[in-house]
């Protein structure tokens, strides 16, 4: 953000500290700060459609394993029990903790899968521009409550707490369950939200 | 330097478009050009909305730390564990980065995160003059951190699954994970209730009459600009 920015760029407003500025123009994968407050402003990315659809289709087709397939084993005096993503679901809805059930069930499962459609079905532009109008804003409040990151936390944390009171296997659910994170993750960050308000909007 | 407020702009909370913000009837909502979401040049309410969320989740804190999170039942013997307790064992056990980790997410982060809120939410209803600049950069790490504290929530659930072995080992949650639940989310809506720019708006002298009258809001921009150059 220096003086040098044309004069004639049109204005934008920081989220944080509602400075009034001319919207920067970026170079790829750069990302413009506010001045007053520090705020991220802008970030530029370089996906192409064709790189978004990779990535959502690769969350895609992880999603299903990634939730029913097992991601822990253990094994204790001869016995095994193992888990899976759903498995924490219902197994703390049945044990009478329903309210932290549907948490897991919204913040891990849920808001996942629609972010990784969202992010498939906004790569077609010839949807309702009402629809994707829905789909834009779905995404920008759905994203901030997705914790696939901290669930995966939890499973290392898991696995470090009860490795010293049984014997423990890594399932195939826990690979699915990492490549579906990252695609989402890659697929987040990459996505430029003002890219497609841009194309959407009225008598451009 | 000029806020958008000064010059009748507002920039859309979902979308980010810039516009004008024409002066409606009072009552009247106004929605955004782009995204048609409403319209307001500051969050409505925003400093009483954050105050009750992070109140009730003060409240919450206290079964959350007093009822035990979680109970294991194995053919050593049963034992309940409170949050505190349970990181206290942790240390015995001598798993200490685990107990790092479980004590910044559950007991640590939900503390902080509570005193920065309500120390934002003081700075703005007392007029301190705090660095607005540092003011800004804890509420977007208190913003940041927040969901991490579901960590523990998550660990339990996991735990709760695979430690299922009827007779020979089993953990079952306690009545204060909901509790806790309730606290984690209840301070992340509180964050998000928040308006930083409420914290810039007190570098002006022109005090703040009602938040959502623009008008109130002119080019006198001189006392701020000096104050920022400092």
């Amino acid at each position: 953000m220096t003086e040098t920015a044309a004069t004639n760029a049109p204005l934008t407003a920081c989220h944080h500290c509602d400075l009034l500025m001319h919207r920067p123009s970026l170079p790829d994968g750069a990302s413009a700060s506010c001045p007053r407050c520090g705020s991220t402003l802008a970030k530029s990315v370089s996906a192409t459609p064709q790189k978004h659809l990779a990535l959502a289709m690769t969350g895609l087709i992880m999603l299903l394993p990634a939730y029913f397939l097992p991601m822990l084993t253990v094994e204790i005096l001869g016995r095994s029990n193992s888990a899976s993503l759903v498995d924490s679901v219902t197994v703390t809805w049945q044990n009478g903790y329903p309210l932290v059930a549907l948490s897991i069930a919204l913040f891990c499962l849920i808001f996942p899968a629609l972010l990784l459609q969202l992010l498939l079905l906004l790569q077609i532009k010839q949807l309702p521009i009402a629809l994707q109008r829905l789909m834009l804003k779905s995404l920008h409040v759905l994203k901030e409550w997705s914790m696939l990151d901290i669930y995966l936390l939890g499973l290392l944390v898991s696995i470090v707490k009860i490795q010293s009171m049984a014997g423990l296997a890594l399932g195939s659910g826990l690979l699915c369950y990492v490549i579906m994170m990252i695609a989402l993750f890659v697929g987040l960050n990459n996505f430029s939200a003002e890219q497609h308000w841009q194309q959407l909007e009225p008598s451009a | 330097m000029t806020t958008a407020r000064s010059q009748g702009l507002v920039s859309c909370h979902c979308c980010g478009l810039l516009q004008q913000l024409q002066t409606g009837k009072k009552g009247q909502r106004l929605h955004c050009d782009r995204c048609n979401s409403i319209l307001h040049s500051r969050s409505p309410l925003s400093l009483t909305k954050s105050w009750a969320f992070s109140l009730a989740a003060i409240v919450m804190l206290i079964p959350a730390n007093l009822y035990p999170i979680m109970e294991v039942n194995s053919l050593a013997g049963s034992s309940a564990d409170t949050i505190l307790s349970g990181t206290l064992y942790l240390i015995r056990a001598g798993q200490y980065p685990i107990a790092a980790v479980i004590f910044i997410a559950s007991v640590a982060v939900p503390l902080l995160k509570l005193a920065g809120m309500a120390l934002l939410l003081t700075t703005t209803q007392r007029r301190w003059q705090l660095n607005p600049r540092q003011c800004t950069t804890l509420y977007r790490m208190v913003e940041f951190i927040g969901r991490w504290s579901m960590l523990d929530i998550f660990v339990i659930a996991i735990l709760m699954a695979l430690v299922n072995l009827g007779q020979i080992a089993d953990i079952i949650a306690g009545p204060a994970s909901t509790a806790f639940l309730c606290a984690v989310i209840l301070t992340m809506l509180a964050a998000s209730s928040y308006d930083p720019r409420l914290l810039w708006d007190l570098q002006r002298d022109i005090p703040t009459t009602r938040e959502t009258d623009p008008s109130t809001f002119t080019e006198s921009d001189s006392a701020s600009q000096a104050k920022e150059s400092l």
